[in-house]
């Protein structure tokens, strides 16, 4: 909402409120300031001047030259507009002159004829915005010769104010002002309207009949007849300037004006256009069509409001006029409209048809329910003041009765209990304040003395229904800053997160210290990220959840995989220099349930990382590089800081790993994670450089092995014996596999079984490779002599021989 | 004898100060205490002297011998000393060489700024509760007294998946889901992604963090809520920082307030960043709505509570003096090495 200090002076006693305290105490009473602007008429020695003679140039038949007359003296001004009229006063640019964009006016030849100075348009004053149609002329009342600076009051401040949506009421002038005395504790001055009204004649007659009262519950006009269509005088254009709006021609502009000072949007027919004797507010049918006002032709949807005469729709009821029965210059006779449609109809209108408008912003919102008649005769004593014509004696008023009020309980006490405090020394004292404050927001308070107030808001204020709302509207102007903090008054005691979310955390903490950092990505994807990194056509990973109306193709649906994001990340990163990348997420994936609508997709989520590092990239670790067992061993690093200790190790095909070298583990049955190399042609779609490993863990099924209580095994005192073995077997036969066998052999003593070397080559014949394990043996309850070491290493060499036709090297 | 053993000792005092390095002191030891040195031989031959005189020879050979070797140990000390010096000097350590450095990583700023949040309110003793980011349009708005077609709507324009459901506008549902589930008292936070239909600028990412708190109580009231917040501002933002509130709207809370700290880069002064107001806008609270308790079926007239919602970002940005949103997402390197 745009308005002046001097426009709001009109409306409230600002003596001794500096604009800067002003804006402050509208902030802390929750009017937010969006933009504050110095303004004033940068002119000099522009004067009204009036014309004397009009003669066309000799040379130049587009331009005029005017003889103006002006302080005393005669001048001859060249001129290229066609506006003016012998007898028009006019703005006159002196010699010497200056204006806000052409800067110091001269006196200089035109064609040939000198031109003593400028005649100037609304623009070139900088009175409105744009470019003029034509020069301002000015009313014929002002004095010849006046400076035109002093016409309009100098200089002046706008501010532009964030109102919320459900204060309507401070879409207005008057509505700001209000909260101004409010706070200040000072008197609102509201203008007061008293017109000369005239019999109706015998002249056309015009009725209203409201079709759908639900969607326009409220219409009042009146007709005002014999004006005269001209630019309006400087003042108002001036006043509209200040306010934002963009001045079209006296009538249109009384409106707009009183629209912005009361709240109350309004509508001017020219009467003689409008067909037949009946206005008809109806529901629109479909396909129906308007063309509006900014020359546009937009077929209705059903149910949208609309003035209609006898031949069809002349407006949308509430967002703007049509072009036919518009007021334009020949317009002598008007019907003024001023009315209240439905907020949620016109909210919804607005919507579809894609146009909002000063009018539909504030009836959507809810408009003062009784405001309709003060703007009505506001608009018809300005138009009769400043546009001629009779105001006809008839009030159209459909519903006398819209606005019915409530009467809302009000306790003492329940302030109290709500803020926490008095706002006075007692109850009494406090008391007395809330209907202070009240009051002075222009509600009704009844029952004075006792401990429950009767409250009666007003019809501006259709926000404040219930209880609480009158107690914010205390708090708000009483202040928030004079509340006294405190805190809890009592404790409560509980767990304040789940062990679960405690392990996310763990998580994250085990993969930074090996090194990853964590990122976070969007969980919005684009479907060519599914082409990207391989899906099949018809893989799961493909059933992703739409949005309905994504704003871009690019966030279009919800990921079923961390991949794309990740691969993302290395490439942004590889693309700045990185030499290594090692990041993980732990997000959300999103997979589609049942088909059934309100049924909620279910949220997965996953752990899951890449690993990359370019030739030489990073120059502290030149012979370091991470690897397909680097990926495993994340999650294996992950299990065992989880103290799972037991896990199977199988390969799996997955659509974005490179086959046989990528793997699943499995533990309990339940899938932990994956990892592998990125297949090739992924990589090539992001464009990179060199290997990328994966991994991804599943949470909720990780979660479900970890054990909260971790039970103490007392610790043996018996040495642990360390013996190697290392045979020849075929190269097929996964380690996994041989570690078990070996662990078979004495599942009590045969402590842990590691993994030290893996050869092939030369030595070793076609289709064998070479394995060597450290075998850790221990008893819980004696020290082990050499004969029972050498037993089970019999038996092993037994059962690796028999099983594997493993050979056994010494 | 006694001249003789005298006089080796003499000798022995006279190589002591001879020696150059740590080997003469052995050469020292196996010349003059060894096997075959005259010591040695002279207390072999102790047996050949007469009874009168073995005991005294005796007592002062053995004397000698132990100064000897008393003078030897010290000496070897001092030497042994003197030779680590030397061998470390000849190593040549360069300090400034780089330490051999366990890379580690970093968690996201944004992942830094949730812990912190959530630290302080653990402190007050608020607990973390969850919910689906896929949400029903119930939750999102209409509990929360936002029923369709209400202008707060277009504040908060959505992605929606079917009529019914879509991507959660705010983490406020949770609050609804957790009162549904559990009678008062309630103290709860909440954190999570949102998602709002903003196009991608320096200011706005269509997904963002959220932490929402609630607490609901018999007694809470609008002090408490101005105590706790402030409690927290000052935790986060550093324990000069003055807090205001100043009425806001929210249609889930009643009275609303809009919490701002003073400026962190003008101290209140008045700059850019804060549009020369010396205030920075850190949040959303009010006093629930006794229509959200009615939804979820609590007496409004016993109850009564309080939340707030902030943007996990923005805290950041405000805390690290970011200018750009889009850096928390773009995740690269040495923009997340800095934290």
């Amino acid at each position: 909402m745009q308005v002046s200090y001097n426009l709001l002076k009109e409306y409230v006693n600002l003596q001794d409120i500096s604009p800067e305290e002003m804006v402050y105490r509208l902030t802390m009473s929750g009017i937010v300031l969006e933009r504050m602007e110095k303004v004033s008429l940068d002119i000099d020695r522009v004067v009204v001047g009036k014309i004397k003679k009009i003669i066309i140039h000799p040379e130049d038949p587009k331009l005029s030259i005017c003889e103006v007359e002006v302080t005393g003296k005669s001048l001859s001004i060249v001129c290229g507009a066609k506006n003016m009229l012998v007898g028009d006063k006019v703005a006159v640019a002196l010699e010497g002159a200056r204006l806000p964009q052409l800067g110091i006016i001269n006196s200089k030849r035109i064609k040939n004829i000198l031109s003593e100075g400028m005649l100037c348009s609304a623009s070139e004053l900088g009175i409105e915005p744009g470019k003029s149609p034509g020069i301002l002329i000015l009313d014929q009342n002002i004095p010849l010769s006046e400076e035109l600076k002093k016409l309009i009051g100098g200089e002046d401040i706008i501010f532009d104010f964030e109102i919320s949506s459900n204060r309507p009421d401070l879409l207005s002038v008057i509505g700001i002002a209000r909260e101004i005395a409010v706070i200040f504790e000072r008197k609102l001055k509201i203008p007061t309207v008293e017109i000369e009204e005239n019999p109706e004649h015998n002249q056309k007659n015009i009725k209203v009949e409201v079709l759908d009262e639900d969607l326009c519950p409220r219409y009042t006009g009146r007709v005002i007849r014999g004006i005269t269509v001209t630019e309006s005088p400087l003042w108002l254009k001036w006043k509209l300037r200040l306010l934002g709006i963009r001045p079209i021609n006296n009538i249109v502009d009384i409106t707009n004006l009183v629209m912005m000072e009361t709240g109350q949007p309004l509508h001017a027919f020219d009467l003689d256009l409008i067909r037949g004797e009946t206005i008809l507010v109806r529901r629109s049918k479909p396909g129906e069509i308007v063309f509006t006002l900014d020359e546009v032709e937009r077929q209705l949807p059903e149910n949208c409001v609309v003035i209609a005469d006898k031949e069809g729709a002349i407006a949308i009821g509430g967002i703007m006029g049509g072009k036919y029965s518009e007021i334009n210059e020949k317009t002598k006779n008007v019907f003024l409209e001023s009315a209240y449609f439905d907020p949620i109809n016109n909210r919804k209108t607005s919507l579809k048809i894609g146009l909002r408008t000063e009018a539909s912003s504030r009836f959507e919102k809810g408009i003062d329910k009784d405001g309709q008649i003060f703007a009505l005769n506001r608009a018809a004593d300005l138009i009769n003041q400043i546009a001629g014509g009779k105001i006809n004696s008839t009030i159209i008023d459909t519903n006398t009765n819209l606005f019915s009020p409530i009467k809302i309980d009000l306790r003492v006490k329940r302030v109290k209990r709500i803020l926490g405090q008095w706002l006075e020394k007692n109850e009494l004292t406090t008391r007395n304040r809330l209907v202070s404050i009240l009051e002075r927001l222009g509600f009704i308070v009844e029952d004075q003395e006792s401990d429950k107030l009767s409250v009666i808001p007003p019809s501006f204020r259709a926000d404040v229904e219930r209880e609480i709302d009158l107690i914010e509207e205390i708090a708000r102007i009483y202040g928030y800053d004079r509340i006294q903090p405190t805190l809890f008054k009592t404790t409560l005691a509980q767990e304040v997160r789940d062990f679960k979310l405690q392990v996310i955390d763990q998580i994250k903490e085990i993969l930074i210290g090996c090194g990853l950092n964590e990122v976070i990505t969007f969980s919005l994807v684009s479907p060519d990220d599914f082409n990207k990194i391989g899906i099949p056509e018809d893989h799961q990973l493909r059933k992703a959840i739409k949005i309905k109306n994504p704003l871009t193709q690019d966030f279009s649906m919800l990921r079923t995989s961390l991949i794309s994001n990740l691969l993302e990340v290395v490439k942004w990163n590889i693309n700045r220099q990185a030499g290594m990348v090692k990041i993980f997420e732990v997000g959300k994936i999103y997979l589609p349930l049942s088909a059934g609508s309100n049924s909620l997709p279910l949220e997965k989520l996953i752990i899951a990382g890449v690993l990359t590092k370019l030739e030489g990239g990073d120059l502290w670790s030149k012979s370091y590089s991470p690897d397909l067992y680097e990926a495993k061993g994340l999650i294996e690093t992950v299990l065992h800081s989880l103290k799972i200790e037991c896990w199977d190790t199988l390969s799996v095909d997955h659509p974005v790993l490179q086959p046989l070298k990528s793997g699943i583990i499995i533990s309990e049955g339940k899938e932990i994670g994956i990892f592998g190399e990125i297949k090739a042609e992924v990589i090539k779609n992001y464009r990179l450089p060199e290997k990328v490993y994966f991994f991804e863990i599943d949470y909720e099924n990780l979660i479900s092995l970890v054990h909260p209580q971790i039970n103490f095994v007392p610790l043996t005192k018996y040495p642990v014996v360390q013996r190697d073995l290392s045979l020849l077997i075929r190269e097929e036969i996964p380690s996994g596999d041989i570690i078990k066998e070996i662990k078979l052999v004495n599942t009590q003593l045969i402590k842990q079984v590691i993994l030290f070397d893996v050869f092939k080559g030369k030595q070793i014949a076609n289709g064998y490779k070479s394995v060597a394990y450290s075998i850790l043996l221990q008893s819980e309850d004696k020290t082990l002599t050499d004969q029972e070491i050498e037993e089970i290493f019999r038996q092993i060499r037994e059962r690796l021989e028999e099983k594997f036709e493993a050979k056994i090297r010494e | 004898m006694k001249d003789k053993i005298a006089s080796i000792k003499e000798k022995f005092i006279l190589k002591l100060k001879e020696v150059k390095e740590l080997k003469d002191l052995e050469n020292l030891r196996v010349e003059f205490l060894g096997r075959k040195s005259e010591l040695t031989q002279l207390l072999r031959r102790l047996g050949t002297l007469s009874p009168e005189e073995r005991p005294e020879t005796g007592k002062y050979l053995n004397q000698v011998k132990n100064e000897l070797e008393k003078l030897l140990a010290k000496g070897m000390e001092q030497w042994k000393a003197k030779e680590e010096k030397k061998k470390l000097k000849e190593e040549r350590i360069d300090l400034t060489l780089p330490g051999k450095i366990m890379q580690r990583g970093n968690f996201h700023p944004i992942t830094q700024v949730l812990k912190k949040i959530e630290e302080i309110f653990f402190s007050l003793g608020f607990r973390l509760e969850e919910g689906p980011e896929v949400e029903l349009d119930y939750y999102n708005f209409e509990a929360l007294n936002i029923p369709k077609d209400h202008p707060a709507r277009d504040a908060q324009d959505s992605f929606y998946i079917d009529r019914e459901v879509l991507l959660r506008t705010h983490t406020s549902p949770v609050e609804i889901r957790v009162m549904e589930r559990q009678a008062p008292p309630v103290r709860m936070i909440a954190i999570g992604k949102c998602y709002r239909r903003d196009a991608i600028d320096s200011t706005h990412t269509p997904i963002f963090h959220q932490i929402e708190g609630l607490a609901v109580d018999k007694d809470i009231t609008f002090g408490d809520l101005k105590g706790v917040l402030t409690f927290f501002a000052q935790r986060m933002f550093g324990e000069d920082r003055k807090v205001r509130f100043r009425p806001g709207y929210f249609p889930f809370t009643e009275p609303s307030a809009e919490v701002d700290v003073s400026c962190l880069l003008c101290q209140g002064k008045g700059c850019k960043g804060c549009g020369y107001t010396g205030w920075l806008e850190i949040m959303g609270a009010g006093m629930t709505d006794p229509a959200v308790f009615n939804m979820v079926g609590y007496d409004a007239e016993k109850y009564s509570g309080f939340a707030f919602g902030m943007g996990a970002e923005r805290i950041a940005m405000l805390k690290y003096g970011i200018n750009d949103i889009r850096l928390f997402f773009e995740n690269d390197l040495r923009f997340l090495r800095q934290f």
